[in-house]
């Protein structure tokens, strides 16, 4: 994110909810990677609106992005994890999603 | 550029004329679809699998094309006003508004190269640092939107004292 260098480290958010536990596939992870452009206020506002987080989760979320390189904001069933995919991708974060292990 | 209440932007004729310039500059690359820059707005679904990712994509990726087309179109319908005229904005077009600076705050780092972690500011040529110099500048403008819309959004600033670590 803008204003400093990079890091790169896995994360695992202890605060982030799993999925629905009906669905066959099992729930998928959203990842949002660190970039040099971003604001880091900007993606704070990004997770609280997609997310409806309280700011200091989506603080320590984008910190983690921001010092770790990555962060997971959310595991959810696939269509859930692909509706944020794009929200996060329409805001211009770089954001993916993996089958959670 | 300033803000005189809540919904409404007072900004200089160049001020209007730059964003102008910059949204259609945006549009022309979205439209023709191959630019690095559009690879950069329209990043990767999933990276463990090509074919799962190229799947994900054509999915996610057309809706959000219209989008982000439909966002470029209000926010330059919104700049369309008479030199020095303020510039106002109802509903969700403060919002759409930032989302347009944050494409292209990330279109010209595509451009310049500062989009890359190992980026070095110092090292651009005269065209980088004008392209730097208005991300700058549009950062700026974003933050005073957050500011009207979110201030919460900018609070670890007070409080955080080393964001570098």
């Amino acid at each position: 994110m803008s204003s400093s260098a990079p890091t790169a480290a896995p994360v695992v958010d202890p605060d982030v909810t799993t999925g629905d536990e009906t669905t066959t596939e099992g729930p998928w992870d959203v990842i949002v990677w660190d970039d040099p452009v971003n604001l880091m206020s900007y993606v704070v506002w990004v997770f609280r609106k997609i997310f409806g987080f309280t700011e200091p989760v989506a603080r320590k979320l984008m910190l983690d992005v921001h010092r770790k390189g990555k962060a997971l904001v959310a595991s959810e069933p696939r269509e859930q994890a692909e509706l944020y995919v794009q929200q996060l991708h329409g805001h211009g974060l770089q954001a993916t999603m993996e089958r959670s292990r | 550029m300033s803000t005189s209440d809540d919904t409404q932007l007072v900004l200089s004729a160049n001020e209007v004329h730059l964003l102008r310039q910059l949204s259609v500059q945006l549009l022309g690359l979205l439209e023709e679809g191959t630019d690095a820059v559009v690879e950069r707005l329209f990043p990767r679904v999933i990276r463990s699998d090509a074919e799962e990712d190229r799947d994900a994509r054509l999915l996610i990726h057309q809706d959000l094309m219209r989008e982000r087309l439909a966002r470029l179109g209000e926010v330059l319908g919104v700049l369309d006003v008479d030199p020095g005229q303020p510039v106002d904005l109802v509903d969700d077009q403060p919002l759409l508004l930032m989302g347009v600076l944050n494409d292209l705050r990330l279109s010209l780092a595509v451009q310049s190269g500062l989009h890359s972690p190992a980026a070095d500011r110092e090292e651009l040529d005269d065209d980088g640092r004008q392209m730097a110099a208005l991300m700058d500048w549009l950062a700026w403008w974003q933050e005073r939107i957050l500011r009207l819309v979110d201030p919460d959004a900018l609070r670890f600033y007070d409080e955080e004292s080393d964001l570098s670590a």
